[in-house]
This record gives structure tokens, sequence and C-alpha cells, in this order.
């Protein structure tokens, strides 16, 4: 037998779908939402509806866009000759917010992992390399995570892009601002000796 | 809580929650260990770099209901040789697939540790030949979880199968486990011609050390087929481990060659 009504059961089941958000999270969520007000869980229920309706990926880039092309790629302040590939849309956020970059993005939809079967053709990399022959691209930054399937996925590109008149670049590794040289790894502290800049 | 130590080859990790990875570490004393590292993905991660898939490890983790949490972690050797070359990588992850094909439980068995220990290390240190390091893992792991396949001898009818053979080629057998003579080819709806050289090639990739194996460029194909069809017709593990396994020696293709 349920231990709750029947729509509230439903409710905390459909929260248990969700990523980071087990049992015990979803009972709470949906306790918050029943003592809630209900303007504010139709206010939820319509983002959630609208979200799903209206965002769809851009045809040019893939990031998420409620247009047909992005704002990002239909900004005339932004440079067309570089072009940032990323693995996912979350990681355009960071990059804008560091000011530094006034480029495009290409958003790959993952890495390549041939130890989770995750090969080129399950990627955008195909879209990339065709957007550099038809843009005049200069040059591809390559801004994937700094792990192992991420530089796999770096050096595909490369390799992908080798023929081609453009120049591919990856963002540069070494040690966080503010950390401590002595909880470094070795990988990370080796790479960071490797990249030393004159001061 | 058990808290234990061991060594450990980092097989697999994947994104968990806000800043978390699970991991599957094929460790020297418990086989298959499942473990959390909590922020690793955090830049000021205390791990860093350090359970990257492929690295060796040596880890202290302590014993949860269901997955082990990692604490303290010391790289031993890192292999980014084979992470930092897309062939060397490709190669491994197929080995590793075959791990979690074959050797998919939780009991240990150090020589499946050893075995996979040398074949990256050999991978870090070839240029060429990946191909024959790929099979003999694949082989050698197949005898370590006793799918020991037949080589020298028909299956069904003893008869020997010592190379230069004359007349038809002798055939191979997955769900037999072994070589067929063309007499007993009818035993196996499965079975498959051997090209001449090819059991002599798979002879040697089992009983020759890791660091030794190679297979003449013209054997690649057909000894990679008998290995791949040899896993799967053995793999006990998940249909994600035959999964993988079963894409045998298909490198990535270049979208767009040149």
């Amino acid at each position: 037998m349920a231990s709750y009504a029947r729509p509230v059961e439903r409710l905390i089941t459909e929260l248990s779908k969700l990523p980071s958000i087990g049992p015990k999270s979803a009972q709470r969520i949906a306790f918050h939402v029943v003592r809630g007000k209900p303007d504010d869980a139709r206010a939820l229920a319509e983002a959630l509806r609208e979200v799903k309706e209206r965002i769809h990926p851009c045809k040019r880039c893939f990031n998420l866009t409620e247009a047909e092309e992005c704002d990002i790629c239909t900004d005339p302040r932004r440079d067309p000759s570089v072009i940032c590939a990323v693995e996912d849309p979350y990681d355009i956020g960071p990059i804008e917010r560091t000011g530094e970059y006034r480029g495009l993005y290409h958003v790959l939809g993952g890495a390549l992992s041939p130890l989770d079967g995750v090969e080129p053709e399950d990627l955008r990399i195909a879209e990339l390399v065709e957007r550099v022959g038809r843009e005049e691209t200069k040059e591809i930054v390559v801004a994937t995570n700094p792990n192992t399937t991420g530089e796999a996925t770096a050096l595909f590109i490369a390799q992908e892009l080798q023929d081609r008149p453009v120049r591919v670049t990856a963002l540069a590794s070494g040690l966080p601002v503010g950390g401590d040289l002595e909880y470094a790894d070795e990988v990370t502290l080796g790479r960071a000796f490797a990249g030393r800049r004159e001061i | 809580m058990a808290v234990y130590k061991s060594k450990g080859i980092v097989l697999r990790s994947i994104r968990f929650g806000e800043a978390d990875r699970i991991l599957d570490l094929y460790t020297q004393n418990a086989g298959l260990v499942s473990a959390i590292a909590k922020g690793i993905r955090r830049t000021r991660s205390r791990f860093g770099g350090r359970l990257e898939p492929l690295s060796c490890v040596d880890f202290l983790a302590y014993q949860g209901r269901t997955l082990d949490t990692v604490t303290q972690v010391e790289v031993l050797r890192s292999f980014h040789g084979v992470r930092e070359d897309l062939d060397r990588f490709e190669a491994a992850g197929n080995m590793v697939a075959v791990v979690r094909a074959i050797s998919g439980g939780d009991e240990a068995d150090r020589r499946v540790f050893n075995l996979l220990y040398h074949a990256l290390d050999t991978l870090e240190g070839r240029t060429s030949g990946f191909e024959s390091i790929k099979a003999a893992f694949s082989l050698k792991l197949s005898v370590l979880a006793g799918y020991t396949p037949r080589l020298d001898a028909c299956v069904i009818c003893d008869r020997g199968l010592k190379e230069p053979l004359d007349g038809e080629p002798p055939y191979f057998a997955p769900p037999l486990g072994g070589a067929l003579c063309p007499d007993c080819r009818a035993a196996s709806g499965d079975a498959f011609p051997l090209p001449p050289g090819t059991l002599s090639a798979l002879q040697s990739l089992v009983a020759l050390p890791i660091r030794e194996a190679a297979v003449e460029e013209r054997l690649e194909e057909s000894v990679s087929r008998v290995v791949s069809a040899h896993v799967l017709a053995h793999a006990p593990g998940g249909a994600p481990g035959r999964a993988l396994a079963a894409r045998g020696g298909a490198g990535w293709r270049r979208l767009h060659p040149a």
C-alpha cells in the first residue's frame, strides 16, 4: 500500500528520476511543493513545460537557444574567426564569465571514451570540421575537460583538422589559483612545469 | 567501517552527483571494486589528476554498503603515454572492455592485475603493433579466467593441428572454445576457416610474455577475429562489456580522411 496519496507518490517518483536526487531528497522536495504556495508550484510547472517546448540546439553551434541561432552566434561583436569547442552547453557559462573570450562556440555533445563506447560518430565533430570549411575559421580552441576523455577528444579534433589551414589550440593546464603546491598531483604539476612562463 | 589499502588500476570513471565520480578499479587484493571519489571534479580537489582512467594507484578507501569511498591516493604509474596517443588509448579501451566482460566479478586475482599492468606498460613502450598486444592480452585473460582456447588439436577428434597443414585450412569454433580440423568443421555452425599461420600466431601469443607479443601484419585481421569471437562466446560479463569487447580491433576511423 502506498504511504502517501497517489499524486504525491507520483511527484516523488518523477523527482527521483532527476540526477543527484535520491528518494529522500525527492520526498523532501515533493512535500516542499505540497506545503508551498499554489503560484510557486504553477510557476515551476510552467518553467518545466516552457523549457521543453521552446529550447532546442542552435543550428550553428548546438548551444541551447529559443531561436534558430543562439545569442552568441548572432552577436555581431563576436569574432567569427575563432571557435571554442566545448563538451556541453553548460561549459559555455564559465568561459563567458572570464570575459577573456570573444569568439564563437561549438558544443560537441560529450567526449570520446573508448572505455564507455563513445565514438567520434556520437559527437558533433563532423559538424565542427564542416563549419571550419564553411566559415573561414582561423583558430579552434579546444576547451574539453582536462581529463582522459576530454584530452582524447582534443587529440582527435587536432587529427581531423591537421590538413586544414586552421590553428588548433587547447586550454593551458596547471595549478589552480589559490591552491597549495604541496597538494598538487604529479600530472598537474608536471604540466605546470611544461607550460611555465616568463615573469 | 573497514578501511583498506590496495593497489588498483582505474578502469572507468563516471560523473556522479555535483562534483563526484564513481570509479571502477581492478585491484590487486579485491578484484573489481567500485568506489566513489568525492569532490574529485572540483579544480581544488585533493585527488587532482591522480584517479584518471588507466592510472595505477595505491589507494586508501573505506567500505560502504554499496560503494567504497576513496580517501587517499598515490600514483604509481599514470600511463599518460597511453592516454595521450589515440591508437594506444583505443587499444587500452578494448583491453579494459575485455577485463569487464571476462573478469567482472569481485574475486581477487593478482594475475589479472599483473597482466593488465604489463599490457599497459608494453602499450606505452611500443610505437607499433598495438593489435598484437590487444590480442595477446585477451587470450591470456581468457586463460586466467578458465577459458583457454584449444589451439594445438581439434576440439572434437583430438587430431593434431600443427602448422603447416596439408590440404584444407583448420577452422575456429568460438562456442566450442577451440580449433576444428576440416573433417569436424560441421560440429559448429559458427566455425570459420583460419588463413595459414593463424593458429601458430595464436599459440605464440598465448605462450610468450606479453612484451614479446608480435603478429605479422597479414595475420592481424584473422587473429583479431578469433580473439574477439572467443571472448564474446565466453564472456560472462554484462551486456555493456560484451558490446565493447565485440568491437574487437576496430579503431577510430577518421571522419574526414585526408
